[in-house]
Formats: structure tokens, C-alpha cells, sequence
């Protein structure tokens, strides 16, 4: 990221002390001062490995070179140096948080990141897709700037569609004291509906007591990745409220990774909640798929089980960051006849190279994106599968850019698209077939 | 016969056939054709497009361009000077998606599209082997209404040469 020349604003020293200030607590004084430069971040981190073992690219470097130098010139820096960092702290980190797994004091390297993200945002920089998001999510509450008329409508489109398959199949919207609220990621009403039709058929099917909101749908959180930490809070403020309105029980995530992040455990915070708890629980995607198929509320056709090799891309927010690689893996084995898993795994599983706001900072990042995500590539590569399960909308893009980029010949699917192409849909739900008239 | 007929526009000559039915349909009924071509997406999730300066934004920057050139293309095939029921739109997106989106929310009688795009333009086309494309397939099974598909009259001759047509091969099935 470099600066424009039309970009001469003059730095807010002031503003870089107050952030400086409100953020110098133990947790951010003992993380900058306690690394030994022992290297085992570097080598855990996936921008590194792919870039020859470039030092400058090791985890330690990047949060000393950004927000270390921040303090150590106590925000005295010109608006070059603000563009160098914003170039460490958006193109070369996903905040995947898998170097605070191999640091030994436990520094929370992602936390320096996305301090320094929001010191940038004040200073008005910030990656242009991001940018959009966060206009998008100010003027209309979601990251695509969808009206609530716009995405009702999307809602019942995709119930009349769903009907042809499954009978019986609405979209109930804020239906009070439902069991689950169930919150997606705006770019599935927006590019890709089926997705919301998909989740309504495993519902139905399931017979599970769920609603959709009409606001506060929008699980993601763009403003938390783009350094917005106040419009961050109020987002997910607006999808924890809209759920203790409706009374009800859990708010149900979709397979989007960050959103996880964010209802689960950095939202609370963001929103302002003294206890660092969401109002309600968080119930994500994998875990009550997973739950459906082990108690047989969604039974699997045997005959119709993934027979090709099939691998399974951990999200750094589901797995490492949710505890949820179990989970995914049992539902993974329900599925497939041969799975086969990635090296390594689980929580130790690499970041594909799309997360921590990188799909969404747009083609501008893609060069880069490509060169980064070879560890993952060569990850999938390794296992032989032929098809690469990704529970998470920027995975699922980014390994279908990997797989273009790098010939894996992989086919990239969601957990949703493979349930509603496996489960047995009970004769209840069948729609009634119209017999068909021979015509010649 | 109809109100509002929507044309699905691939800018390029394998959909020729469907711009002239359509235009021809709309004529009839004095309906309103919609020529709409949707901005395809680089992602499942996502709203970078391709277009010819390659992965972009689809912002209105881009989307007036594209009408500029849409315009070029198909009203230079109408004949009358100044056509007044003929709409040009620009969506962006996954094309099948869109284009059902559009027709159930413009409540369109008729879509009219090609049997495929060409996404690459300096490739051969092999109509040896006429196929419908993944859009023409979703779209004739999702659509709202009804959905016309137009070959190009090589497309017919090649099907002929290759073999039976579907309707040669099911009457013969009938008879055994």
C-alpha cells in the first residue's frame, strides 16, 4: 500500500497518542517488550514460509516494525511511515493467530496487528474494499449496503425455490422466541441466494424452530478488520440486540468464519459488554450441522456418500480460534467415504490466505493473495483430494482462486451444499410430482 | 402476447440468434425489451468482476461504460432510429443468479438468451458439440416465467450432423 501523491493530509499526532495511550495496558507493554526473537513465530507463519523465509516477514518483525515503532516515537512518524505499516499490517497478516500458538510468552501478535489497523484508520487508511464495506455498513447495517426490503424479498425468493424441492420450506422472519436466529453473511443474498435456500432445506428438514432477522442479520464484521473499532461494536451491538428482542435462544452463524470471531469472542468486547460475553450463546454452522447428522435429525444416504478423496480447509476463526476442528472433521467423515486430512491440521491448520479481510480488500491484494496462499495449495496438493470442503465464504474464494492459480483440479464446496445433496429428505417433505404428460 | 421481454446479453455473436428472436418477439407483442448482461463474478462470494481491463469493482464507473458499449452493440441491430421501448441494464454477479433476481423483480413474461457465453473469445468454438451452457440450464430451470433458448442456425445444422436429435432418438425408444 503506498501513498498517494494527491494524499498530502497532515498526520494527527494527537490522535496517534490518544490511541497510543488508551491501548498501553500490561497485556500491549509485556507483548512488545517481552519478545526474545527466538524465530518460532517466523516459522509459523504461511506469508514467511512462502516468501523464501523472508525475516521481514516473520510475525515478530512486522508487529515491532508497526506498532513497536509507534511507541518507541510515541506517535511521532510522517505519513510515509504510516503507509509502510499499513502495507505489514493489511498485505502481509490475515490475523490468523496461528504465531500466538508457537510464541512460548504467548504474544498475541494479531491483537498488535489490529491496534495498529485502528491507529491507520484514524489517520484515514485503510484498503479500498474494506473502505466500502465499512460506508456500506454505516449507511444500511450490512457490508453490502442490501436494504431490509431487498434481502426480505431475497428470503422469500429462496423459500418459493426451495419449496420445488422440499415441501413445506419457509424462511420465518423475526419470529419471536424462535430457537435459533439464524445470520448470514450479506454476500449470500447478494451473489450467491442459493446459499440462504440451502440453510432453510437443512433447517427444514431438520425441523428445527428458527427465524431470520429482518435487521441485525449481518453476522460479518468487516469495520473489525478495517480498524473502525467503534462502527465494529455497533455491529455486532445491532445482531446481539435484534436476537434479545426476539427472545431468542442462540444466534446460529453461517459458514463464515470471521463472523464466528466476532459474535464469539471479539464482540463482546467491541460491543462494550463489561462480562466479555455475547447476551446470547453463539451456536456456529459446523457445530450444529455436525450435531444434526450424529443424532440423526439430518440422515445421510449412504449410497450417495462422497466417494472421491475429499480434504477438509480448517477456518483459522471455526478451528484454531473457534475449537471447532473436531467438529468438523466428525461431520466431514459422516460425508465422505475417503477423507483425507491436510499436513498440518486442526488447529495447527495453515491460513488459506483470504482471511482477516483480505478477500474483501479486493483484486488490487490478488497478486499477493496468490503468492501467499501457495502454502495452502501445496497443503491440498499433498492430500490428493479431489474435493476441498471450505466451511467459510472467504476460504471457499480463496481456495477457488488457489485452485485456478495452481491447476490443484480440486472441486471447492460448502457443508451446506454437500448436506442438501446427501440428505434424505423423509417422505413429509417430498413435494408431490406432477406426472408429466408425453408429449411428441 | 407479452409485456416485458428480457434479452440476455453476452456482447458476443453466439447469442446474435436470441438478440434478433427477441427483438422480433418484442416487436409482435409491443413489448418492452430489457437488455440486461450481467457483469460476471470472479467469486462464489464475492462482487469482483472481470471486464475487459480485467478484476475490478463493479461501480457505476463501470456499469456506465458497459451500458455505453451494450448500447453500441444491439441498437445498431434495431432498425428504427430511435428505439423507445428498448431499457438497457447492467448487474453484476453470478449471471444465472441475476438473471433470475431480475425477472422476478421486473416480473418479466419471457427471458430470451443464447445457449451459452464464450468466455473466451480467441477460443474455437466446437459446434461439432452444441451444449447449453451452466447459465442456460439454471436459468431455464429457476426462471419465473418462460425462457426461450436460441441457437444459431449452425448450431442446428451440427446437431443434425452429429447424430440423432433427442426427439429422433425418444421416438425411436417409443417404438421399441
Amino acid at each position: 500500500m503506498h501513498r498517494k501523491e494527491s494524499d498530502t493530509r497532515p498526520v494527527d499526532v494527537k490522535k496517534i497518542r490518544e490511541l497510543l495511550d488508551a491501548n498501553n495496558g500490561a497485556r500491549i507493554r509485556t507483548w512488545l517488550s517481552l519478545c526474545s526473537r527466538c524465530g518460532l513465530c517466523a516459522e509459523s507463519c504461511f506469508f514467511y514460509l512462502a516468501h523464501d523465509r523472508n525475516p521481514k516477514l516473520s510475525p515478530a518483525y512486522k508487529f515491532k516494525a508497526t506498532l513497536g515503532e509507534l511507541y518507541r516515537r510515541k506517535g511521532r512518524v510522517d505519513r510515509d511511515f504510516l503507509y509502510r505499516c499499513a502495507d505489514i499490517v493489511w498485505g502481509e497478516c490475515t490475523t490468523c493467530k496461528r504465531c500466538s500458538m508457537y510464541c512460548p510468552f504467548g504474544i498475541d501478535v494479531a491483537t498488535l496487528i489490529a491496534t495498529t489497523r485502528i491507529i491507520l484508520y484514524s489517520q484515514g487508511i485503510t484498503p479500498e474494499g474494506l473502505a466500502r464495506a465499512v460506508v456500506n455498513y454505516r449507511e444500511t447495517g450490512n457490508q453490502m449496503g442490501m436494504s431490509s426490503e431487498d434481502f426480505v424479498d431475497t428470503c422469500e425468493w429462496m423459500a418459493e425455490e426451495s419449496r420445488d424441492e422440499i415441501k413445506g420450506v419457509t424462511i420465518p422472519i423475526d419470529k419471536v422466541g424462535a430457537k435459533y436466529m439464524y445470520t448470514v453473511n450479506p454476500r449470500e443474498p447478494m451473489f450467491y441466494p442459493q446459499d440462504l435456500a440451502m440453510a432453510a432445506k437443512i433447517l427444514t428438514v431438520a425441523e428445527e424452530d428458527w427465524t431470520m432477522p429482518s435487521t441485525g442479520w449481518d453476522c460479518t464484521n468487516l469495520p473489525m478488520f478495517a480498524g473502525d473499532r467503534a462502527l465494529a461494536g455497533q455491529v455486532v451491538r445491532n445482531m446481539y440486540e435484534k436476537a434479545v428482542a426476539l427472545g431468542v435462544q442462540a444466534i446460529l452463524i453461517t459458514e463464515c468464519g470471521h463472523a464466528y470471531r466476532s459474535a464469539l469472542f471479539e464482540g463482546p468486547y467491541l460491543a462494550g459488554y463489561p462480562d466479555g460475553k455475547p447476551p446470547v450463546p453463539i451456536v456456529h454452522s459446523v457445530q450444529l450441522f455436525y450435531e444434526y447428522v450424529r443424532d440423526g435429525r439430518i440422515r445421510i444416504d449412504p449410497a450417495k456418500k462422497l466417494k472421491e478423496p475429499v480434504t477438509y480447509q480448517d477456518p483459522c476463526n471455526v478451528s484454531r480460534n473457534g475449537g471447532l476442528w473436531e467438529e468438523g472433521r466428525k461431520l466431514v467423515q459422516f460425508l465422505a467415504e475417503d477423507f483425507r486430512d491436510m499436513n498440518p491440521n486442526r488447529e495447527h491448520n495453515h491460513c488459506c490466505g483470504g482471511g482477516g479481510g483480505y478477500i474483501p480488500m479486493g483484486p488490487e491484494y490478488k497478486a499477493r493473495r496468490m503468492a501467499s496462499g501457495r502454502v495452502k495449495a501445496e497443503q491440498i496438493r499433498a492430500t490428493g483430494a479431489k474435493i476441498v470442503i471450505a466451511p467459510c465464504h472467504n476460504c471457499f474464494d480463496q481456495v477457488s482462486d488457489l485452485n485456478k492459480e495452481y491447476q490443484l483440479g480440486v472441486k471447492v464446496m460448502s457443508l451446506k451444499e454437500i448436506l442438501c445433496e446427501l440428505m434424505v429428505v423423509p417422505e413429509k417433505f417430498q413435494p408431490e410430482l406432477v406426472e408429466e404428460e408425453e408429449t411428441d | 402476447m407479452y409485456q416485458k421481454i428480457l434479452f440476455c446479453a453476452d456482447l458476443y455473436a453466439s447469442s446474435d440468434y436470441a438478440f434478433a428472436a427477441a427483438l422480433d418477439l418484442a416487436e409482435r407483442s409491443e413489448a418492452e425489451l430489457i437488455i440486461l448482461h450481467v457483469l460476471e463474478s470472479r467469486h462464489r462470494y464475492s462482487g469482483h468482476v472481470i471486464t475487459e481491463d480485467g478484476e475490478t469493482w463493479a461501480g457505476p464507473e463501470v456499469f456506465e461504460k458497459l451500458k455505453k458499449k451494450l448500447r453500441e452493440y444491439y441498437l445498431i441491430r434495431i432498425e428504427r432510429e430511435d428505439p423507445q421501448n428498448v431499457r438497457v441494464e447492467v448487474r453484476a454477479g453470478i449471471p444465472w443468479v441475476e438473471i433470475c433476481r431480475f425477472a422476478r423483480k421486473e416480473k418479466v413474461d419471457l427471458i430470451v438468451m443464447g445457449p451459452y457465453t464464450i468466455h473466451d473469445p480467441k477460443a474455437p468454438l466446437d459446434l461439432e458439440k452444441p451444449h447449453l451452457g451452466h447459465n442456460a440450464q439454471e436459468v431455464s430451470l429457476r426462471a419465473p416465467c418462460q425462457v426461450s433458448i436460441v441457437t444459431s442456425p449452425k448450431q442446428r445444422l451440427a446437431l443434425e450432423k452429429a447424430g440423432e436429435s433427442p426427439r429422433e432418438k425418444k421416438r425411436k425408444r417409443t417404438q421399441e
